[in-house]
């Protein structure tokens, strides 16, 4: 046998302390089989013959309860030990230095011997302790979760009550610290106190594994569970990682059943440094230090257990915050570099438990969790402080592009991965799993208002290039009717920052003496020399009209307007056009706001896809969904951008293709274009940090395209590859 | 004797905490010679005689207060302002821009600045950098040294004996633009099951607001590692329950807002014989020797018998009380903050030429009432082609064949520029006024008229208002160069179209160079 040492270096020894090393170790043998440890009393450790003897069971210096003999067997007294829990707990601690488990003699201090970690985990099951597993104490746990970050609640079936007067005890135990100490963290009866089934018991960490030991009146050990991540219980950090991948995570034994995958995954993940998560990087220039990630039990699971090195890599403005914030995190002084890959999160976010017990890039076991693929990022995004609908994301990432078409003055709030590898050029269709849940404060939050751009002293600046924008832009404009009055558009590009170069117009009137006097007067007046009139055929679709316009404009950059909308932030041209002119982009927008009523509200930021549809025939169905809330301040990929303002460089906007001439409806039009965009291989960009106002005629809720007709051949990989997805988890 | 009138926006002001905190302290330790008084900024406005020499304004981010500055000023009277919460720092938010831009209004009649903190006077310097900033901090209450070495000792061997805590959170428990209060409580409070876990029965009371005792508010208290309970805050139950308490929990955010906070809290529960402990950003730095940051220290020193605030350690307390937050300190900081400027003759002693003392130019929302308060004072009402009631305005700016036309009351003719008088149009009555058009394009020295199309649209204004506004302001200086001028504007979006636009010393943030 070989000794382990304890790691429970700071804990007061407990009333039943247990003799110290060397262990006469003769007096027992330990074998292990899959879920148990079998431990044969020797002759040499038989003392006396008036009581049957027990096995009592500590680990660390925590005495867990003892282990009832089983029939004699050639002289030998015989115990088995359930082992998987402990085990899983001993293996789960590697990081911070596996606790010991020692066996002695119960009343018989001086025998006792070290399980050695070698023995404890010789077999390594593919399905570790599960903790709706019914032990032998006829209690069933038929549901727990986290009252709060400090409670355990558990509800049993066939409680103790149910079983005649036998009272038992639960008691749990964790990992503490950022050591292998084990102590008893919270205690809890069974039949009195707590109700009928339902125990509640104390937690030091919401995230670290719960060694839960039931034993009756005579401390026997009556089951040993163990719940490997209980923030994965309802009302965890990471519970809704499980409504994301489409868990039933109301239902205990899926997650029971998920806790073991993940457990058997990180596990694993040990022998797979360099494809490990080892490094969370947190860009908290818009932190506060009261985020999630910041408190102590966080950083302690992530940085002890975990094994993940927290780092800041942006820090606030403020020196005294900043300050303050990298007080928060564990001093580490020079790191060794390590072979694995870092996450970038924003303060608000923490890591998904998928993300940290996943290898990258491996040919995992099928019933290993799907690997973290980095060319995506994937996250939750969920109100911290209120009610509010949960959202997951899945947004392509394309490193150069995505980081530079950020807002500016704003910590980025795209979890992502950085492998320090080449990112795959996979074209299957993205399977990502959630990288890290954003708790985000929907107070601040919710109200478009707040987003509003806040006259030129707003830090909200979209900026993809280093020096404004300077190439030419063509204002394009379709005229639905000759009665249109653009005046307000027109005098709201007077008050841009980058000029447009030209004002095409298309429209049915003969000439521009025959707009109305307001229309004329704004564009004689605004671009005495810029604009450009031309005749639109009556029976010529928007689409027609618009690539006419494109055709005939000469700037480097087309900025598609409707006559209704009209640009309130005075940077729109100039980051539209900045956007738009970034490599592999076709197409650009911003978020569009509607009157509702005597307030602003939103009306859209981008298509999205919604999902197939087969109610007539096969169709594409797309929604403009709510992205101030779920991305707000962010720029992101979109199935296409709507043609009431978009930008696009012209070379890029002809070898897409243009504008279809075969749809009648505007929402058809945009998705017609951004889907052929996709297929060329671009992207369609929107964000959130421009605002624009909306005629009433701004995207509808829901629509379809027909698929199968105008895309014979789509590309359904490429196109969910290079669309931000979007699900409402609740 | 001088006297300083603090300017508060209501009489319910009286009861709030800042007055009560901090004038009523200062009132009651006013140095010799100076007397501090207060009221309601409607009574000033209806009021003929000014009697303080001084006026403070004290969170009346209202056009009424810009308008009754604007005259007190003229009538020779010391403007200040003081400050106590930061909704200035944090530039990215709309819904702050009304409080910004009624700084920026308010900073050219403004002779000196008050503050409570370094950080929050350093916020205000970036909007008011040419009047004498000064901090003032909140002051403590009277309060018997006796008395509180008892308590004090009383608490910590009634607790150790007991090994049971009573934990106190009392403040405003939300608020609408700042994730603080119960936000901040239930985002620290993991820090409260650590009593428990070391052996201690602690249980939390949460004094609070009933607003903040929403469905939402109470689900998040539920999330609480501790047992609690809820009582209604008023000033006497806090005051009584603080001397009750073992521990005052202050969890502190660090978002501008609350790291602009004062002293305050932290010395209420200080005084009353509390054990302070502050999670989060270390606002109480300064009283470091009697804040605790975590559980487990304050758990340690208990076991000790050596608490931080402790009958030996009071006259180190007393010394910091001294050093940050003395009465007699605090008010003779604040008196001579405000007399040391020489007083200003009234402008009707003055060779200026006459004029209207104020253009109030009317943004999209702007009451009524702002309109006739303008012309008690003597001054103009300006119309901007946003604001839709249908007033007697003396000046007018519409939006006319689409390009913007200025037009002026013909009586208020006679304050003009001769040469621009005679290029005056005679364009009939509007409302119950005659008008004559001025040439806008000759009072901004342009080439061509300003065009300007006013949609139908609910809110395609927006785009035009701040460069609109902006012509309007130019325009009224150059008419009336000896008038103020004040735009009156309560319109959320419209203050944010024109925040960093509308004044000179705008921070131009963006990389495009608008300004």
């Amino acid at each position: 046998m070989t000794e382990i040492d304890d790691a429970g270096i700071a804990e007061p020894l407990t009333a039943m302390a247990l003799s110290l090393d060397p262990p006469d170790s003769g007096w027992l043998s330990v074998d292990a089989d899959e879920d148990r440890l079998l431990c044969r009393l020797t002759t040499a450790g038989r003392i006396g013959n008036d009581a049957p003897p027990a096995l009592s069971i500590q680990i660390g210096r925590q005495r867990l309860g003892v282990v009832r003999c089983q029939p004699v067997l050639d002289g030998d007294a015989l115990f088995a030990i359930p082992s998987a829990a402990l085990r899983s707990f001993v293996r789960l601690s590697e990081h911070v230095g596996p606790p010991s488990v020692r066996l002695s003699l119960d009343g018989q201090p001086d025998l006792s011997a070290s399980v050695p970690v070698d023995t404890l985990c010789e077999t390594d099951s593919r399905r570790p302790a599960a903790f709706y597993e019914s032990g032998g104490s006829g209690l069933k746990l038929a549901d727990l979760w986290l009252a709060s970050d400090a409670q355990l609640r558990l509800r049993f079936e066939g409680s103790a009550s149910d079983t005649g007067d036998e009272t038992l005890n639960l008691a749990a135990y964790q990992i503490v610290g950022r050591t292998a100490a084990v102590r008893e963290v919270g205690r809890g009866d069974l039949t009195s106190g707590s109700g009928l089934g339902i125990c509640t018991i104390g937690l030091a960490n919401p995230l670290g594994p719960v060694l839960l030991v039931a034993t009756d009146a005579e401390l026997t050990i009556r089951s040993l569970n163990i719940i490997p991540f209980p923030s994965l219980l309802r009302g965890g950090l990471h519970h809704w990682e499980l409504r994301a991948a489409a868990v039933a995570a109301d239902d205990m034994r899926d997650v029971a059943n998920v806790s073991a995958a993940y457990l058997s995954a990180f596990l694993r993940s040990r022998h797979h440094q360099a494809r490990r998560i080892d490094a969370i990087q947190i860009d908290a220039r818009d932190a506060a230090g009261n985020e999630s990630i910041f408190t102590g039990a966080v950083l302690d699971w992530l940085t002890g257990l975990m094994g993940v090195a927290v780092r800041l890599d942006r820090e606030p403005a403020d020196d005294e915050l900043a300050e303050h914030i990298a007080s928060l995190l564990p001093h580490t002084g020079e790191e060794e570099r390590k072979p694995g890959s870092s996450l970038s999160l924003p303060a608000d976010a923490i890591p998904t438990l998928h993300a940290l017990v996943s290898a990258l890039d491996d040919d995992s076991p099928k019933e290993m969790p799907s690997r973290v693929d980095s060319g995506a990022c994937a996250y939750i995004v969920q109100p911290r402080f209120s009610k509010g609908a949960v959202w997951s994301v899945c947004m392509p990432w394309r490193p150069g592009v995505m980081e530079a078409a950020q807002p500016i003055g704003h910590a980025c709030g795209i979890p992502r991965l950085n492998t320090g590898r080449a990112i795959p050029s996979g074209r299957t269709i993205v399977r990502t799993r959630s990288m890290a849940i954003r708790q985000i404060d929907l107070l601040t939050m919710a109200d478009p208002a707040r987003l509003f751009p806040m006259g030129a002293a707003s830090p909200s600046v979209l900026t993809g290039q280093s020096e404004p924008f300077s190439a030419s832009i063509s204002v394009c404009i379709a005229l639905d009717s000759i009665t249109d009055n653009v005046a307000p558009l027109i005098d709201s590009l007077r008050f841009q920052s980058a000029r447009p170069t030209e004002i095409v117009l298309v429209g049915t009137a003969s000439s521009l003496d025959e707009l109305p006097p307001t229309t004329q007067h704004a564009l004689r007046s605004a671009f005495p020399k810029e604009v450009r009139y031309r005749v639109r055929d009556p029976s010529a679709t928007r689409g027609t009209a618009l690539s006419d316009a494109a055709e005939q404009a000469s700037g480097e950059v087309l900025v598609f307007v409707s006559p209704s909308t009209v640009l309130t932030d005075r940077r729109t041209l100039d980051a539209l056009a900045s956007l738009a002119t970034m490599e592999g982009i076709a197409s650009a927008s911003a978020m569009l706001l509607r009157a509702l009523g005597d307030r602003l509200g939103f009306c859209g930021a981008g298509y999205f896809l919604a999902g197939l549809s087969f109610s007539t025939s096969p169709a594409l169905a797309y929604e403009a969904l709510p992205t101030d809330e779920v991305l707000a301040m962010a720029t992101y990929p979109v199935a296409a951008n709507t043609s009431l303002l978009m930008a696009s460089r012209k070379r890029v906007f002809q070898k897409v293709g243009a504008f279809s001439s075969e749809y009648q409806s505007t929402s058809n039009i945009d998705i017609d274009f951004g889907l052929r965009a996709i297929q060329a291989g671009y992207l369609n960009l929107c964000s959130t940090a421009l605002t624009a106002i909306a005629g009433e005629t701004a995207l509808p809720g829901t629509l379809d395209i027909d698929l199968l007709g105008r895309f014979p051949r789509l590309d359904l990989d490429r196109l969910v590859e290079s669309t931000t997805i979007l699900r409402r988890l609740k | 004797m001088t006297t300083i009138c603090i300017v508060i926006q209501s009489p319910e002001f009286v009861s709030s905490a800042g007055m009560r905190i901090r004038y009523l302290r200062l009132a009651s330790a006013a140095p010799l010679g100076t007397t501090i008084t207060y009221a309601p900024i409607a009574e000033l406005l209806q009021t003929k005689t000014y009697d303080a020499e001084i006026y403070i304004f004290s969170k009346t981010f209202m056009p009424e207060a810009l308008i009754l500055a604007c005259h007190l000023q003229k009538i020779g009277k010391i403007v200040g302002q003081d400050f106590f919460d930061d909704y200035f720092s944090q530039m990215d938010d709309a819904r702050l821009a009304r409080f910004q831009c009624w700084v920026r209004e308010m900073e050219p009649f403004t002779d000196f600045v008050l503050g409570t903190t370094e950080r929050l006077t350093s916020v205000i310097a970036e909007y008011m950098p040419r009047a004498p900033i000064t901090i003032v901090p909140d002051p403590i209450e009277a309060f018997d040294r006796s008395d509180l070495a008892h308590r004090v000792s009383d608490k910590i061997r009634t607790a150790s004996a007991s090994r049971r805590l009573s934990i106190y959170w009392f403040g405003i428990g939300d608020n609408p633009f700042f994730s603080v209060g119960v936000r901040d409580l239930v985002a620290y409070g993991g820090d409260l099951a650590r009593f428990k876990a070391l052996g201690w029965d602690a249980t939390l009371t949460v004094l609070t607001n009933t607003r903040a005792l929403s469905s939402e508010g109470l689900a998040l208290l539920r999330t609480l590692p501790i047992d609690f309970r809820i009582m209604e805050w008023t000033e006497a139950r806090e005051d009584e329950s603080l001397k009750a308490a073992d521990v005052a929990f202050i969890p502190v955010g660090g978002q501008g807002f609350s790291r602009a906070k004062s002293l305050n809290r932290c010395l209420t529960a200080l005084l009353r014989g509390c054990q302070v402990l502050s999670r989060g950003y270390p606002l109480y730095r300064s009283l470091g020797e009697f804040v605790y940051r975590s559980a487990d220290d304050l758990v340690a020193d208990l076991e000790l018998g050596q608490v931080k605030l402790r009958g030996s350690q009071l006259p180190r307390l007393y010394e910091l009380l001294d050093a940050h937050a003395s009465p007699a300190e605090a008010a003779a900081t604040f008196g001579s903050a405000a007399t040391s400027l020489p007083m200003r003759p009234s402008e009707k002693d003055s060779s200026r030429r006459a004029g209207p003392p104020l253009c109030l130019i009317h943004g999209r929302n702007s009451d009524t009432s702002i309109h006739k308060l303008a012309a008690r004072f003597g001054g103009l009402s300006v119309r901007s082609p946003f604001h839709e009631k249908t007033l007697n305005y003396q000046l007018r700016f519409d939006s006319i064949g689409g390009e913007l036309r200025c037009r002026i009351e013909k009586s208020r003719m006679k304050f003009l520029d001769p040469d621009l008088a005679t290029a005056a149009i005679d364009v009939g009555r509007i409302m119950d006024l005659e008008f004559c058009d001025l040439p806008l394009s000759r009072i901004m020295g342009w080439n061509d008229p300003f065009p300007l199309a006013m949609g139908s649209d609910r809110f395609s204004w927006l785009a035009v208002y701040p460069s609109v506004m902006g012509v309007i302001r130019t325009a009224c200086q150059r008419l009336f160069p000896s008038a103020s001028v004040i735009v009156s504007e309560q319109h959320q979006l419209a203050l944010a179209t024109m925040h960093g636009d509308a004044y000179p010393r705008a921070t131009t943030a963006i990389r495009s160079g608008v300004a």
